[in-house]
């Protein structure tokens, strides 16, 4: 039963990467892109570990990844606001 | 505990959003598209990793991805305030 939640998770993770790829690939803008990048990769990589701790299952994997998915979700917010900051005023 | 198979399907999307990403790297228009791609590909590199370390059932890779996504962020850090720089210098020579 674990398994299944883990592969789900998993595939879960693998489609929101490929979205965001597909949205930095597609989007006409550079904001729409910065957009695509940050917050789609954000669930990609949450879900992706989510699997991974879900298939070790011990503590320390368990530490880790939500150690990954906190640090993943304060720093890709400041990253993007950083990219598009040293964009503006200029187009 | 994951199957293979699921591993081996999951890889091979990390790979088609990889050569998306490495496509926007070579034929975006300005540097800070560039920028967006590279940020977005260590990224995938990260995600990539953790699925290796699935696929081998080792634990300690997962360190190396929880390093790796803070070495990213401090790369894309660098080069945002390197590229508003160099805007800075051009509007002043304006």
């Amino acid at each position: 039963m674990m398994s299944y939640v883990a592969s789900f998770f998993l595939l879960v993770g693998g489609f929101f990467s490929l979205i965001a790829a597909l949205g930095v690939f597609r989007f006409p803008d550079f904001y729409a892109r910065i957009h695509a990048a940050t917050k789609a990769s954000t669930f990609g990589l949450g879900f992706t570990a989510l699997a991974a701790a879900l298939s070790f299952g011990t503590v320390s994997a368990w530490m880790k990844m939500i150690a990954a998915i906190a640090f993943l979700f304060i720093t890709l917010p400041i990253a993007a606001h950083l990219l598009g900051r040293s964009v503006k005023d200029k187009r | 505990m994951i199957p293979e198979s699921v591993n081996t399907v999951f890889e091979i999307m990390l790979i088609v959003s990889m050569v998306l990403c490495l496509c926007r790297m070579t034929i975006g228009p300005t540097a800070a598209d560039r920028m967006v791609a590279i940020d977005l590909l260590g990224l995938l590199v990260a995600v990539l990793m953790i699925s290796h370390a699935i696929r081998s059932k080792d634990e300690a890779v997962l360190d190396v991805v929880l390093v790796f996504s803070i070495i990213a962020f401090f790369g894309t850090v660098a080069l945002a305030r390197f590229l508003q720089r160099e805007r800075d210098e051009t509007s002043n020579t304006k």
